[in-house]
């Protein structure tokens, strides 16, 4: 089972559908249901599969549940407050035994929206009625929240994505004289350095990803860039970026826009790989920095350098690592409510291994859709999206708009340095006061 | 829990529905997306759009030509902070 293996610091108390779970302060409130046990949040839309956080981070649908009377809020992005009310929605019963799973049971070979029920007018009228109450998440506010104004920013160069690339080309444009505001939708910055527990070895910077994450922070910050966290950027409007916060709405005008998105972790077609227990490589990373153990046996699925760390770190933590095979080598994941044993080939033969949970680390993919809406093209490589942006210098067919660091799938450390601080140079050098905006 | 392969996990699709919907000539990621609904869930493709653009270019030997159309809003965003936004004319 999932659990801390640090001590609290700053505890709060929430209320989890009746039950007292403490927290830490400010910890994300998926975080916190995992340390206490809970991987089982929710429910799925259609066949109500039990459903747990994957990613950690905003990018799946496992930690919807409903917080302080609001329905659908990603707990993976909500900071633990004292007295937060956390109720699972969508189930009849509970997260764990809910009776409408029964649907999963009596379509095993899955259900047709297409075909299903559409010979008889008024048999589909009874079967949408009945779709309707079983389908969908969460229901509507207990009450309805005052509409809250917009605020208007503007600045040089507007930086999506706080991670190394997003760091580098925020600092450098500062140091040029621009105007910058580098936007994170995290609640910390240094994206995946940040999370990565292991070392990093480039030319101008070595140590643990977690130090030069924050020294790269101090440095934007030093030349004057603003960095806002917890600000997720939701739409490109040309020269306006719309980005949304807790407290409401920004529209960012700018003239020049840094897309450094980063990558992110993405769906494997494994049988049982919905489970709760079965999360991201990344996600794992975040709970261990957060002083918690994803489970006591852990399958480890990937290979490469991140792989090793986290299969490092879960040792260090106290866990136990029941085995580690590539992504391949899974026949399927099984268990009741959460996961309980991975079935996997070698040489030939399957065997079934026991755990507790399941880390996958697959090939990471671009976080391309804020590149796509500014019109840069995506394009299809090795299997993965990539935004199509100059490993040199970040330049893209538009000519207001750089993309560095993963999202253009540059590789490594140092190439990064470069081909974002060549971001920077250029940009400085078109917005150079006296000749002009372009 | 029955034996399941998902593709999609916010709208439930499954790999069979993917392979059903190509059988049926669904065979670019748009086509696909609209026909099983992959993507158009919760998470708006960040999960499924690289694995479902696999598994049809492995089913049809065509390389995709990019993911279905990104857009706004990049996360689920509360009317309450959309209903000031002026609307130019």
């Amino acid at each position: 089972m999932a659990r801390r293996f640090l001590p609290i610091e700053n505890p709060v108390t929430l209320a989890v559908d009746g039950d007292a779970v403490t927290a830490v302060e400010d910890e994300p409130v998926a975080m916190a249901l995992a340390a206490s046990g809970r991987l089982v949040l929710g429910r799925s839309v259609k066949y109500h599969r039990p459903r747990g956080a994957v990613c950690y981070s905003g990018n799946c649908d496992g930690c919807l549940m409903r917080v302080d009377g609001v329905g659908s809020v990603m707990t993976c992005r909500v900071p633990s407050r004292d007295g937060m009310v956390i109720e699972t929605q969508n189930v009849i019963g509970s997260a764990e035994t809910d009776l409408l799973a029964v649907t999963d049971w009596f379509f095993p070979e899955g259900l047709d929206h297409h075909t299903m029920f559409t010979r008889f007018r008024s048999l589909n009228q009874v079967m949408q009625k009945v779709a309707r109450r079983i389908a969908g998440i969460g229901t509507l506010p207990d009450h309805a929240h005052p509409p809250v104004d917009v605020v208007d920013r503007s600045c040089d160069v507007l930086v999506i994505g706080g991670g190394a690339a997003g760091l580098i080309a925020a600092a450098e444009c500062s140091a040029r004289g621009l105007s910058v505001i580098l936007v994170e939708e995290s609640n910390r910055f240094g994206g995946s350095l940040r999370s990565y527990p292991g070392w990093v070895r480039a030319e101008q910077m070595k140590g643990d990803a977690v130090s030069i994450a924050a020294r790269l922070e101090a440095e934007a910050r030093k030349q004057g860039a603003v960095l806002d966290a917890s600000h997720a950027a939701i739409g490109v409007y040309g020269s306006v970026v719309a980005v949304d916060t807790s407290s409401g709405l920004q529209r960012i005008a700018l003239k020049r826009l840094v897309v450094a998105t980063g990558a992110r972790e993405g769906a494997s077609a494994i049988a049982g790989s919905d489970l709760p227990g079965v999360i991201h490589a990344r996600g794992a990373a975040l709970l261990l920095e957060g002083g918690i153990l994803p489970g006591e046996d852990v399958a480890l699925v990937g290979v490469g350098s991140f792989a090793d760390a986290i299969e490092t770190a879960l040792t260090e933590a106290g866990g136990r690592v029941a085995g580690r095979w590539p992504l391949d080598a899974i026949e399927s994941i099984s268990g009741g409510s959460q996961v309980s044993s991975v079935m996997v080939r070698a040489h030939d033969k399957a065997k079934r291994v026991r755990c507790d949970a399941v880390v996958l680390a697959p090939h990471t993919t671009a976080v391309y859709e804020l590149a796509g809406q500014a019109g840069v093209p995506i394009s299809w490589q090795d299997g993965r999206f990539v935004v199509q942006g100059s490993s040199a210098d970040g330049r893209t067919d538009v000519g207001s708009v750089r993309a560095v660091g993963d999202c253009t799938a540059v590789k490594g450390l140092d190439a990064v340095v470069r081909q974002a601080s060549s971001a920077a140079a250029q940009l400085a050098q078109e917005l150079a006061p006296g000749l002009g905006d372009t | 829990m029955s034996k399941k392969v998902f593709v999609c996990r916010c709208e439930d699709v499954t790999l069979a529905d993917l392979q059903e919907a190509i059988a049926h000539g669904h065979r670019d990621i748009e086509s696909a997306k609209r026909y099983t609904g992959f993507g158009t869930g919760w998470c708006q493709g960040k999960q499924c759009a690289v694995l479902c653009a696999q598994v049809i270019e492995a089913a049809t030997g065509v390389v995709p030509d990019g993911p279905f159309t990104p857009r706004p809003p990049f996360h689920p965003v509360p009317l309450s902070h959309l209903a000031r936004v002026t609307v130019d004319e």
